[in-house]
């Protein structure tokens, strides 16, 4: 992972055990945004120039290592960022991970895509998609657990993080969730969970090429 | 045909040459204009063959500059008109036929043979009024499904040559679409014609040197005899279809699912939709080679092991399994570069192919190809061909065959060895057995492999003896042969069942891609399994089949291929007694047939599970879903009407109607009001659960009651004593049936004459009013989204109860009630079920709301290309298929099958162009087409036909044509 900026710079010294706890050992930088008022709009601002970043809020008491994170999933090849440095960092912390998936309100058309929509009965779809999900983006992360939570994104994830007191959310913010990514960011920027913010990323490192890809016509 | 089938070309040159030769030097003589005589050739080529008559002498008249008075038919040869020459050309023409006769030509007379041996349609086409004289006097005339002459043409009003409308009309008798059609044609005009018309194919038919020509005017190719074509298949014997010795799929986009390249997040996915299947049997499309990503699987029908909720599919050896190597060298996707890769499901002939280009990583290149499919003209057999070329490097294909995993419902599996030949016995669980004889031939990188599988249900050991010789059968015949049945026998599938779309590609591909599961899922030949709600393509749902087969399924059969529906009913009828158990053990009388069913007709339905945030959820279903049982008689009935099959109902149907009718009526209670009423059910809407005087549920029950009641008179027309037999048999008595009486008369529905809407149940009204169009973009999860506790105190529904009566039983709701209730319903559906979209683009069409109908049906036809459900990785949607072509066909179409009369009341969305169907009712073949403003039917027999508004009409075999004005469809009248 490229070296994660701490948002606000003035948060690094208390984001360091928890950055040392997930494995990304590489020393922190400092954003330069200290003059931003808002620190949430600063972080955005960094992942939008390409780099991640780590947002602190000011009462956030991390542990020294993280215990539950919750991945914020779209279903897009996409979020493999979000799934691979959620990877990383239990592998490191022995956390679990929790993915939560939020459908966005369009479905996305490319490839692999998989988002949760309707179900003709709880009793068999929600596993059989919860198998295929956990099959297309988890494979690396046994134990991980899926949930979905459908309606507006940030109502979602104040709700999920509250329920499952994470101690660090990763959002990826590619693909369709850029078009939620306000109101995610909102919800997971305005909540006391450290958020770990990853830039868009390229191609899925799995898919062989672009022509390769599966296409229907 | 003049030119191409029969040798009539130099006859109507000759007898033009001396119509208007003589005509030129009588006014030669008359004017002083110089005579210049008719060319046989030239004159003959660019202004009269192919031609209606009259355009002929018209056009060659304007060519020399002379202009005549039309006249009109009765004119005589003498006449100096346009009609009069005309008419003297076909004196000329006939006078020389009974002198001289006329022969067919050898080589065309065997392509066409061929063609009708391999079920293709053939039609004749010629501008001559004299085609019926023609053929007969060539003895060909048992060699055309269809004929379209100068008569007909005539009569239909349909322009001549170069313009395409006498093709067209061919085109539509056939009931292919032109884009699926190829022209046989020696005219420049019909070439033309032929190209202008957007057939797949012109060929171009040059017996007289004029081959640049009729390549200019559009020929694709052209042959000097189309026995040239013949000739080229003969060295090409795979099939009718092949292309160095190698079958090749269809290229039309309409016919075709197609999957470039390989993604491993799609796979399982993409293995769903390529499954091949024939009702027996059924193979997820996996590659051969394996995958990580894959799961490979052979499901055959009927075959359940394990127990309880745990009762699954079992699954067979993996029976596409290659290890195809170059030299040593594992051919693999992941190793090397993919130069190409794609996977085509040929919808049209059943079967999937696969094209492969690899790059090694020794660096040479290989092409693998390969093609399977489940016949659907022999079902116990699967085959498989596949060819690996690696240019001089020797290519291997063949790889052992593991026994299948034990998945937990797998007792044991024996597999014995032979040179080029496997066969592996399966037993299931507590359950039957099946036996797969695998027979694998390769030879220089190519592998033919036929697989034989018989199947026992009675618990004996797998009946391998039985596999073994109908491999042996099979490869006496071989694959060429197999090939060629199992496409003809789609073929004919696809002429009774196909439904065009046109106007809209991606819903035509996916109608075709729903009727080809539909149509893989089913067996008609047996009642040991139903359809499954994922057919035979996935493990999804465990193989149990649900109400979903009734109601969504079944109509498709029933109105197309009545065997099956029938063999569809005969399996609820052989788990009658297991459904008498059911409802014993609740406290009820009659029949309540399992919420899930698998082999034995008992209740799989599990009762717990996990739901998305991760809470227990108990699961209801099988306790109050009782819907179930007036679903299976509706089938019952809806088959019998559509059929007519008495035999069926006095053997089968008639008990089932009494049965579940005898449930209803111990299911209801009277009340404090009075009244009758059915407590704590689920209808199809699953967000509510335990709720009382559920609309859909009271009503059908209702309507079932009633039914059979009004068997007796039925069974007494077809037996005297059956009716009394049944009475005895199931000891029905006068009494009871006075007690069912009341109870369809009291039962509550919910019905407001004020407001005309249904309560879909007690109480719902006054839950909190959420439109599901307001909450997420549809369709969403409605429990995933309101939570389920909420969703159930509201007014959210998955799927709308009453819409689903609305289009079960048109007859008991009005236009003005259906409507107010779509109203009301629609905005609250969050179409959280892949039932939903189609029924409400049923509805929607009857309401008149033709956008909503196509929007619905394209949710509904995306539910498995489209991934819309997420879950199409365990196995494509059967239903959702079966409800789109009712949105089709009974939504759009209007279509209503009483016992008396074939209902339509067909109406159009703008955005498609025509719709068309085969239907079969009343033992006739009726094919259905129309657009916005015309409307055709062609019937083999006697029908009554009710149009529109029209009054009832009897019809007899032939063609009628009704135009729509005002919103009403004009009498049918009949076209000939």
């Amino acid at each position: 992972m490229k070296p994660i900026a701490v948002v606000p710079a003035r948060a690094s010294e208390r984001a360091a055990p928890l950055l040392r706890g997930a494995g990304w050992d590489e020393a922190p930088q400092r954003s330069g945004q200290e003059r931003d008022a808002d620190a949430a709009n600063a972080a955005v601002k960094v992942v939008r120039r390409g780099d991640p970043a780590l947002y602190m809020p000011d009462d956030a008491g991390p542990p020294e290592r993280p215990r539950r994170i919750l991945v914020v999933h779209e279903g897009t090849r996409g979020d493999r960022t979000g799934m691979d440095a959620a990877d990383e960092a239990a592998v490191a912390s022995g956390a679990e991970i929790v993915v939560l998936h939020v459908p966005p309100a369009k479905p996305p058309t490319a490839s692999g895509s998989l988002t949760y929509r309707i179900a003709d009965h709880g009793i068999y779809d929600w596993a059989e998609w919860q198998d295929e999900f956990l099959r297309r983006f988890c494979r690396c992360s046994p134990g991980v657990r899926v949930t979905v939570r459908v309606s507006s994104a940030g109502t979602s994830l104040d709700a999920q993080i509250r329920d499952e007191r994470a101690d660090l959310v990763i959002v990826s913010t590619t693909g369709q969730l850029e078009a939620a990514s306000g109101e995610i960011l909102d919800a997971v920027l305005g909540g006391e969970t450290p958020v770990l913010i990853l830039p868009s990323v390229g191609r899925d490192r799995s898919a062989r090429s672009e022509a390769e890809l599966g296409q229907v016509r | 045909m003049d030119g191409v089938v029969t040798d009539t070309a130099s006859a109507h040159a000759a007898a033009w040459k001396r119509v208007f030769d003589d005509y030129l030097t009588e006014r030669s003589k008359r004017t002083g204009e110089p005579f210049k005589p008719f060319d046989t050739n030239q004159d003959y080529r660019h202004y009269v063959d192919g031609k209606p008559r009259y355009d002929g002498v018209r056009d060659f008249l304007k060519s020399r500059g002379i202009t005549l008075p039309e006249g009109d038919t009765g004119d005589t040869p003498e006449q100096e008109t346009v009609h009069g020459l005309g008419n003297r050309k076909d004196r000329y023409f006939l006078e020389g036929l009974r002198k001289n006769g006329v022969e067919a030509y050898p080589g065309t007379l065997e392509l066409i043979r061929s063609l009708r041996a391999a079920h293709v349609g053939v039609a004749i086409i010629s501008a001559s009024r004299n085609l019926g004289h023609v053929l007969e006097a060539a003895k060909v005339t048992d060699l055309f499904d269809v004929r379209v002459g100068g008569l007909e043409a005539e009569r239909l009003g349909l322009r001549g040559k170069p313009d395409p409308a006498v093709f067209l009309e061919a085109a539509r008798e056939l009931h292919v679409q032109p884009g699926d059609a190829a022209i046989f044609e020696d005219a420049l005009a019909g070439v033309e014609a032929g190209k202008r018309g957007g057939f797949r194919l012109v060929v171009g038919v040059d017996r007289t040197g004029h081959a640049e020509d009729l390549r200019a005017r559009g020929a694709d190719i052209v042959v000097r005899d189309p026995a040239e074509l013949l000739a080229w298949r003969e060295g090409h014997p795979g099939t009718a279809d092949s292309l160095d010795g190698f079958p090749i799929p269809t290229s039309d986009p309409a016919w075709l699912v197609e999957v470039v390249g390989f993604d491993p997040l799609d796979e399982r996915e993409v293995e769903s939709w390529l499954t091949v299947a024939n009702g027996r049997t059924g193979t997820r499309g996996s590659v051969e080679e394996g995958s990580e990503e894959s799961d490979p699987a052979t499901y055959v029908a009927g075959l359940f092991g394990s127990s309880g909720s745990t009762r699954m599919l079992v699954s067979g050896p993996e029976w596409t399994g290659l290890r195809p190597r170059v030299g040593e060298e594992a051919l693999d996707l992941d190793r090397g570069d993919t130069l190409e890769h794609r996977r085509l499901l040929d919808l049209r002939h059943g079967i999937v192919f696969r094209f492969w280009r690899q790059r090694l990583d020794s660096g040479g290149e290989a092409t693998f190809r390969s093609m399977r499919f489940a016949s659907l003209a022999d079902r116990q057999l699967l085959v498989l061909e596949a060819t690996l070329d690696a240019g001089s490097a020797p290519a291997r294909l063949a790889d052992g065959i593991p026994p299948p995993p034990d998945s937990g419902a797998l007792a044991q599996a024996q597999t014995t060895h032979d040179p080029g030949r496997t066969v592996i016995g399966i037993q299931a669980r507590d359950g039957g057995s099946a036996s797969f004889a695998i027979g694998t031939t390769e030879q220089g990188g190519h592998l033919d492999r036929i697989v034989a599988v018989e199947r026992s249900t009675d618990g004996d050991s797998p009946p391998t003896a039985a596999a073994e010789r109908t491999l042996d059968e099979a490869r006496r015949r071989g694959v060429a042969e197999l090939a060629k049945r199992h496409r003809a026998a789609w073929r004919a599938r696809w002429r009774d069942s196909d439904v065009g779309v046109e106007g809209d590609l991606e819903l035509q591909r996916a109608m075709r891609f729903g009727l080809y599961h539909l149509v893989s899922s089913a067996d008609p030949e047996s009642d040991v399994a139903s359809v499954g709600a994922r057919g035979l393509s996935g493990p999804g749902y465990r193989g149990h089949v649900f109400w979903d087969t009734e109601v969504f399924i079944l109509p498709f059969f029933a109105y197309t291929q009545p065997e099956t529906a029938r063999a569809l009913l005969a399996y609820r009828h052989r788990t009658l007694d297991a459904a008498r158990a059911r409802a014993a053990k609740l406290g009820y009388r009659g029949a309540l047939f399992a919420w899930e069913s698998a082999d034995t007709g008992e209740d799989v339905t599990p009762t717990d599970a996990v739901g998305p945030d991760g809470r227990p959820i108990r699961i209801l279903t099988g306790e109050q879903e009782h819907h179930v049982s007036g679903d299976v008689a509706w089938a019952t009935w809806r088959y019998w009407e559509a059929s007519g099959d008495d035999a069926f109902l006095r053997s089968m149907g008639a008990e089932i109607l009494l049965e579940t009718a005898r449930f209803w009526a111990s299911r209801a209670r009277r009340g404090d009001d009075g009244r009758f009423h059915i407590d704590e059910v689920i209808g199809p809407d699953e967000y509510h659960e335990g709720v009382d005087d559920n609309a859909f549920t009271n009503v059908l029950a209702r309507w079932n009651i009633e039914r059979a009641l009004g068997l007796r008179p039925i069974l007494e027309t077809i037996d005297a004593g059956i009716w009394t037999d049944l009475e005895r048999r199931l000891s029905v008595t006068g009494a009871e049936l006075d007690a069912w009486r009341e109870v369809a008369g009291g039962l509550v529905d919910g019905f407001d004459p004020a407001t005309k809407l249904y309560e879909q149940f007690a109480g719902f009204f006054r839950l909190e009013d959420i439109r599901a169009v307001d909450v997420a973009p549809r369709p969403f999860a409605g429990d995933v989204a309101l939570g389920a506790e909420r969703v159930r105190g509201a007014q959210v529904v998955k799927q709308a109860d009453v819409l689903m009566l609305a289009h079960m039983l048109p007859e008991l709701l009005p236009q003005e009630v259906v409507e107010a209730n779509y109203r009301y319903y629609e905005p609250r559906t969050s179409h959280g079920s892949s039932l939903s979209p189609a029924i409400h683009a049923a509805v929607a069409a009857r309401v008149g709301r033709l956008d909503d109908a196509v929007t619905y049906a394209r949710m509904a036809g995306a539910i498995d290309l489209g991934n819309g459900m997420g879950n199409a990785a365990h196995g494509v949607h059967v239903a959702t298929m079966g409800g789109l072509w009712q949105a089709a066909v009974m939504g759009c179409g209007g279509l209503r099958v009483s016992r008396t009369a074939v209902r339509l009341d067909p109406v159009l969305p703008d955005a498609w162009r025509s719709l068309r169907f085969p239907l079969r009712c009343h033992g006739r073949r009726l094919h259905v087409g129309f657009t916005a403003a015309e409307l055709t039917i062609d019937v083999d027999g006697d029908l009554e036909v009710v149009l529109g508004a029209n009054e009832q009409q009897a019809l007899q075999a032939g063609r009628y044509r009704s135009t729509r004005a005002n919103g009403a469809w004009s009498t049918l009248e009949v076209v000939r």
